[in-house]
């Protein structure tokens, strides 16, 4: 059966860690910040209630975007921000109150939630989590809202490391980082997202993010994942 | 500052007497259960829900809302 493949066009790209990534230099058409995500877009009551995460995945957001206007969105996380869930869990088995803000911003649709409104868009968003293969399927999903509709749509992705307590549970453990691109056209560049059952190749434990953008800086090629139930790829689209 | 991550606010920019809500600082309801929760753990006062028709008032402006704390601390014994 022929594998399939999904042609992915790229409007923008952008990615943003606060310490240097372990990766080869990118193509030039990803943008690239490293330190304090720049957030002038997002006025400062509604930025104190990001958490770091949340600030890199509105900075990635906000570089891939500019002034395109209207925007449906995808937001995807492995994890999302697990370290709110611990102090409201701590308070309760106290017997004193959570935290409202705390409890206010402990969903996955946070981040997204204050984009749309800092952004006041209200344009569909989905909140997406996918085990191990999240950054793939968050993929998958933008293109299949781009095709659906006709219009450019935003993919935002980000991962921060899990707060001690639970950090042994988690095989491959990401560095902050958020991954940002503008899927439609005209596109700037055109991937091949193919895929096939039967898993990745096996690679080094990294989450699937950072085997992504390794291979986009080490010119296309494999990016599974040691717990990947398809396998993906990039190839330059002609 | 730090109970609500008013991260580039500094205590001295906000006056005794300056609104703390709406159009003063800008603060929302969700920063007024978060004060008041704050307070309860801080200063263990009681917050009844029958007296929550009071706090919009006591928690107006800074000033209102150390008198109300001053008015409502438990005795040190």
């Amino acid at each position: 059966m022929a594998q399939p493949t999904f042609t992915l066009p790229i409007q923008r790209a952008a990615l943003w860690s606060p310490e240097p990534l372990p990766l080869s230099p990118l193509p030039a058409w990803v943008d690239l910040a490293v330190g304090p995500p720049e957030l002038s877009r997002v006025e400062p009551l509604l930025r104190r209630r990001l958490s770091p995460l949340g600030k890199g995945l509105l900075h990635v957001a906000g570089r891939v975007t500019l002034d395109a206007g209207p925007l449906r969105a995808v937001f995807a996380s492995r994890h999302g921000d697990p370290g709110r869930a611990l102090p409201i869990l701590a308070d309760i088995a106290q017997g004193q109150d959570a935290s409202p803000a705390q409890f206010s911003m402990n969903v996955h649709n946070a981040a997204a939630g204050i984009w749309s409104i800092a952004t006041q868009d209200r344009s569909p968003i989905t909140a997406l989590a996918a085990g191990p293969e999240t950054f793939g399927m968050a993929l998958l999903e933008t293109l299949a809202q781009h095709r659906a509709t006709g219009e450019p749509v935003l993919f935002v992705y980000g991962d921060d490391r899990l707060p001690e307590l639970m950090a042994p549970f988690e095989a491959d453990p990401a560095p902050l980082h958020a991954v940002a691109f503008l899927i439609g056209a005209p596109a700037s560049n055109r991937l091949q997202l193919r895929r096939s059952p039967g898993g990745g190749a096996p690679t080094s434990p990294e989450p699937q993010s950072l085997h992504a953008l390794g291979a986009l800086a080490g010119g296309m090629g494999d990016w599974g994942g040691p717990a990947a139930t398809w396998h993906w790829a990039w190839e330059q689209a002609l | 500052m730090k109970t609500l991550d008013l991260e580039d606010t500094r205590p001295e920019d906000i006056g005794d007497d300056e609104a703390l809500f709406a159009e003063g600082l800008g603060l929302d309801s969700i920063d007024a259960f978060e004060l008041g929760i704050a307070l309860k753990k801080t200063y263990k006062l009681r917050l009844e829900e029958s007296e929550t028709s009071g706090f919009a008032h006591h928690f107006r402006t800074p000033a209102t809302l150390a008198a109300f704390v001053s008015s409502r601390r438990p005795a040190v014994s």
